[in-house]
């Protein structure tokens, strides 16, 4: 899935990557959050938190009629409030989405992965 | 004193959080980051109060088991950012004070270290700049300035000290806050929980003031000159806030109201609020006021009698519209005007249309507002405006319909997207692509709120097709475009956006060449707007040589304020 978006000048596509990438980047500033989970660590069994480069396995985008969704697989701390780390988070992705691609996100998808302690 | 038990711990969070309850709304306006929503005073504030709640009946003598209650306290009522970080720097402190029953000041010191770290953990990329900076730098500081025999009183007064110059340097390490000329609210509600803990250890304990917190947070915050947000709003404000009517029956001192003296009163009002009248017939009193608090004003009141009616409307608000364009950027100001312009929308039933558009200059925004344009936008060339700049006005036309003109072929875009964001709303937005200044005047003119909403559009859409506008404006580089020759600081005469006509040393050469250019058998009305750099006289001139010119075109020249062009030109 890409974003396709065109202007008097010509089109503008977003890749996939370039959403994740500004999304795990959001995530990780916000507050309670340890880092991007792989969408299928359940699964696979690997308690690995993601890289810079494989943020695209923690976040999906999808198109909804002309808004957008993304879909974020988080690993969050031991001890934190985890409702209000999420609802933080959804603001902070909706407000630094949309203020880097001018694209309303309608939902953003919040999935605890993992919980851990830090030390 | 040289430590503290578990009973004065608590007496100091009390305290704390007290003081907190009695300064959030101050702290609410400083809210900007990461998403100005306003509302990190009330969220610290919960969170607060959920922690004081939890220890509020509890007798141990241990700090520990204090520490650890109020933290748990915090954690489960922790709310928004500020409020999550909150509970893990009294998460740390708590795990500092562990199996201690009396803590001292070194112990102290390390909890509030470890307060800090355990802050920092639960983030993977801080952001400086925020209330984790001012926790950072103020425990690391009294860390470094404890000695042996500093009491707690000093720690606290040391730890005050450091938090709020850290608190100084926030718009210094997180650019949105000195944009908008504010210090981090999270950073000062951390502030204000340790002011009040200081008080506590001075023996000043705070009390949670019942009444809503009138007075301001300058103390605490704004005593190096820093401006802020609140501030700045509550002077602004002088002179406008609310205008306060009331007609107040006089009760009887067996009713348990006190005897009325109606030069006191008047005193009493008076001091606090402007514009004073006040008419009395017998038991009736009649009041006119504008006042900043009219609730303190109304409870005053009402110790002498019991209402009749009551009317109060901000002021501010109307204020608000007729200056909006200069303060378009002004973040803090937008954020207010947003709050205070809602209660006013549920009010007031839909209009058919609405009109937004874009200008800049005072004399454009109000022959814009003449001709019946509802929000105007600030914005042009050098400032394009943001989608979410649209969605307001639009939303604060408060209409079913409505028609925006961006005035500007680059802001047409952001326009349109705005339309977009929109769609799924009850107000249909449309965009009508005026490219420039005089188009948009002469679209504004064929406005008229009658028929289908198709109609009107179409009707202002063809209006656009019957003028041809030009501007003249100066050169910012030397370059050659088009086989003309630009000179730096030269003024360019232009032709609908594109087609450069000429580029001469004289402004107003420039403009007779783009007159002359432009003018042709069919034109019958010449507009001229002038900008900020061209004087009054200077138009009188314009007009009479031009007239001298072209005999037959009706000429209209006015002041138009606005910045980079010197004249705007539309030709119908």
């Amino acid at each position: 899935m890409v974003i396709d978006k065109s202007t008097p000048y010509g089109a503008i596509n977003v890749s996939m990557e370039a959403i994740a990438n500004v999304a795990g980047e959001a995530a990780l500033e916000v507050y309670g959050v340890i880092g991007l989970a792989s969408k299928n660590s359940l699964r696979e069994n690997i308690n690995e938190l993601l890289k810079k480069d494989d943020y695209i396995k923690g976040v999906y985008c999808k198109k909804v009629k002309n808004a957008y969704e993304v879909d974020v697989y988080v690993v969050v701390a031991y001890g934190v409030k985890i409702t209000e780390v999420i609802s933080e988070l959804q603001k902070k992705e909706t407000y630094v989405l949309e203020k880097t691609f001018q694209i309303p996100f309608k939902k953003v998808n919040v999935f605890v992965q993992d919980i851990k302690e830090i030390e | 004193m040289k430590s503290i038990n578990g009973q004065q711990l608590k007496q100091l969070f009390l305290s704390g959080a007290n003081n907190l309850y009695n300064h959030y709304p101050e702290i609410d306006q400083l809210n900007v980051f990461p998403v100005p929503d306003g509302d990190t005073g009330m969220n610290m504030n919960l969170t607060l109060t959920s922690g004081a709640k939890e220890i509020q009946n509890k007798n141990d003598e241990s700090c520990s088991s204090i520490a650890s209650a109020f933290s748990k306290g915090l954690l489960m009522g922790a709310r928004g950012n500020s409020g999550v970080i909150t509970s893990q720097i009294f998460r740390g402190i708590a795990e500092g004070m562990k199996d201690k029953d009396v803590v001292n000041v070194a112990e102290l010191s390390d909890a509030l270290l470890k307060g800090k770290e355990v802050a920092y953990k639960a983030v993977m990329r801080p952001v400086e700049g925020t209330i984790l900076t001012v926790i950072r730098e103020s425990s690391s500081a009294l860390h470094d300035q404890v000695k042996k025999d500093t009491s707690i009183e000093e720690a606290f007064a040391i730890l005050l000290k450091e938090a709020k110059i850290s608190l100084q340097h926030t718009p210094d390490l997180l650019p949105i806050l000195k944009e908008v000329g504010v210090v981090d609210s999270g950073g000062a509600g951390l502030c204000v929980v340790l002011e009040g803990m200081l008080k506590a250890a001075e023996g000043q304990f705070i009390e949670r003031n019942q009444n809503a917190p009138e007075e301001s947070v300058s103390s605490v915050l704004g005593n190096s000159g820093s401006s802020y947000a609140g501030a700045k709003l509550s002077e602004d404000e002088e002179g406008y806030g609310y205008c306060t009517q009331f007609i107040l029956r006089l009760g009887k001192p067996e009713d348990g109201k006190k005897p009325f003296i109606e030069k006191k009163f008047q005193n009493f009002l008076a001091t606090h609020g402007k514009s004073l009248v006040l008419v009395r017939d017998e038991d009736i009193v009649k009041v006119h006021v504008h006042t900043l608090n009219p609730g303190s004003m109304l409870n005053y009141a009402q110790n002498y009698g019991e209402f009749l009616t009551i009317t109060i409307e901000n002021m501010s608000e109307e204020h608000e519209n007729i200056s909006h364009g200069d303060k378009a950027t002004d973040m803090a100001a937008n954020i207010e005007r947003e709050k205070a312009a809602k209660p006013q929308e549920k009010e007031e039933p839909l209009k058919d249309f609405g009109l937004v558009a874009v200008s800049s200059g005072s004399g454009l925004d109000e022959m814009f507002k003449e001709l019946g344009v509802d929000v105007l936008v600030s914005g042009g060339q050098t400032m394009n405006p943001a989608t979410e700049d649209f969605v307001k006005a639009i939303q604060k036309c408060h209409a079913k319909n409505v028609f925006i003109l961006p005035n500007n072929s680059n802001i047409v875009m952001a326009a349109s997207q705005a339309c977009d964001v929109l769609e799924n709303s009850p107000v249909a937005a449309r965009v009508i692509p005026s490219k420039t200044i005089p188009q948009g005047l002469v679209s504004c003119m064929q406005f008229s709120p009658e028929g289908s909403a198709n109609d009107v559009y179409e009707a202002m859409k063809s209006a656009l097709k019957s003028v041809i506008s030009g501007s003249v404006t100066y050169a910012i580089k030397d370059t050659d475009i088009e086989g003309v020759h630009i000179t730096k600081d030269y003024y360019m005469a232009m032709k609908d956006d594109k087609g450069i006509v000429s580029c001469v040393k004289d402004k107003f050469q420039a403009l007779y060449d783009l007159v002359a250019n432009l003018v042709s058998d069919s034109s019958s009305l010449l507009t001229i707007i002038m900008g900020a750099d061209v004087k009054e006289e200077d138009g009188e001139k314009i007009t009479a040589d031009l007239q001298k010119k072209y005999p037959t075109l009706d000429l209209d020249v006015r002041s138009g304020g606005q910045p980079v062009y010197s004249f705007l030109v539309g030709l119908e």
